[in-house]
């Protein structure tokens, strides 16, 4: 009985070793990279402004963040622009560089070629808690080498796609009842009258 | 006396490692290490944010929706009432601020299906593939320029210049094709149906009768 209870006890002694060591592991690999989940993110995406047109920024909130290649930002940017190349985003230097804006209470605004650009970028550092970001709505392009900003508008909202293709039916309907209608009738066909030969009498005979 | 003590120390000591051992599994698995394991690290998010590989082009999705491919789900992103207005034959309309739910997740979680996402262009379309991808879905494709880019292409393909090369020709002939699948008509397309001519009734030429002459004269 005595034995029992022993082995019993040194069994759950070294489940509860193993167990434990399982658990310290566990304790000690990273619970997540991130500052907010993705649920956090959906929400603060759907309920806040994030992006902004060039005419409302000022430059004493903002630290204007230029995403292109650097070939792309020395031949030219937008001014007082630094230079943080998407892919690099993450390396101690430009890290330095965020966190230094951040500490003097600067907002974030980051511009590509495109908005699209920015979005890898936007959703890391959200993820990252490396905020306040926002998005420079304009379109970055150089034409005979001069760089050009516009203003661009996300997601414009596609034409009536429905209305098209119901309309390009009518369409070919009403083509289709106009031919039917210039369609003159053809013209009477010329009928030369025959001209009846006249009976002759029978000519006489023997 | 001694044998008491050292029975009651057993028992304590069988009690204790049986509430730990209990306490340890339960912990195990409880924790949520599995969902944060399939979390890929921020730097490989953003390496993925950033590759194009994610995008089917317009071409790509209009010819699996032709074929009627088997493995093929398209999820509209766009609000409810974008969607009912239009969307792509065969979508499914999630929301953006609904991607994560439960229902939703199960929904796109399917490793057997390729789940195309829309939007009107591919901005939020991005957003919905990047959170999807941090919580570790990883089948999910993007339509590169989302509505714009289905509009322009397939709806209403631009015609190609004469001097263009046969690509471009080939590219325009599927493409009007497909728009004609998908319901547009064109005019050119309802004058080249073949209209069999209609059968014209034989004109039978009556054959005469040639009247019995009387005998002319005679002896």
């Amino acid at each position: 009985m005595k034995k029992r209870k022993s082995n019993i006890t040194a069994v759950l002694a070294v489940i509860s070793a193993v167990l434990l060591s399982a658990t310290v592991t566990q304790c000690n690999t990273p619970t997540s990279s991130y500052s907010q989940s993705a649920e956090e993110i959906l929400n603060m995406i759907d309920t806040t402004k994030y992006t902004i047109t060039p005419d409302l920024v000022n430059s004493d909130d903002f630290a204007l963040i230029d995403l292109r290649s650097p070939f792309e930002y020395e031949k030219g940017h937008i001014d007082g622009a630094v230079n943080v190349y998407s892919p690099d985003l993450l390396e101690p230097d430009n890290q330095k560089t965020l966190n230094e804006f951040r500490m003097n209470g600067k907002i974030l605004l980051l511009y590509g070629n495109e908005p699209d650009e920015t979005l890898p970028v936007f959703m890391t550092l959200s993820q990252l808690d490396m905020g306040p970001v926002k998005i420079l709505k304009t379109k970055n392009y150089f034409d005979k080498d001069k760089f050009i900003t516009v203003p661009m508008e996300i997601e414009k909202p596609t034409p009536n796609i429905k209305a098209f293709i119901e309309m390009s039916g009518e369409e070919v309907a009403q083509a289709k009842k106009q031919t039917a209608n210039k369609i003159t009738p053809p013209p009477p066909v010329k009928v030369a009258p025959k001209k009846k030969k006249k009976k002759k009498m029978p000519e006489g005979g023997c | 006396m001694y044998h008491d003590k050292k029975t009651i120390l057993t028992k304590s000591l069988l009690i204790t490692l049986t509430a730990i051992l209990i306490f340890l599994a339960s912990s195990f698995f409880v924790s949520p290490k599995d969902q944060i394991q399939m979390e890929p690290d921020p730097a490989l998010l953003l390496s993925n944010s950033i590759s194009r590989e994610r995008y089917i082009s317009t071409d790509e999705l209009a010819h699996k929706i032709v074929t009627e491919d088997p493995s093929l789900r398209i999820v509209d992103i766009r609000d409810s009432e974008r969607f009912r207005s239009y969307s792509i034959p065969g979508a499914v309309n999630i929301p953006l601020n609904k991607v994560l739910e439960r229902d939703n997740r199960d929904f796109l979680n399917r490793n057997e299906y390729e789940i195309v996402l829309y939007s009107d262009d591919n901005f939020y379309a991005d957003q919905a593939w990047i959170l999807c991808n941090r919580i570790g879905i990883r089948n999910l494709r993007v339509l590169d320029g989302g509505m714009h880019s289905w509009f322009n292409t397939i709806i209403n393909p631009p015609n190609p210049e004469e001097k263009s090369p046969q690509i471009e020709h080939e590219k325009y002939s599927f493409r009007k094709s497909a728009s004609m699948f998908f319901g547009v008509v064109y005019p050119d397309a309802v004058k080249a149906r073949p209209t069999e001519p209609k059968p014209k009734p034989k004109t039978v030429a009556p054959v005469k009768k040639k009247k019995k002459k009387m005998p002319e004269g005679g002896c």
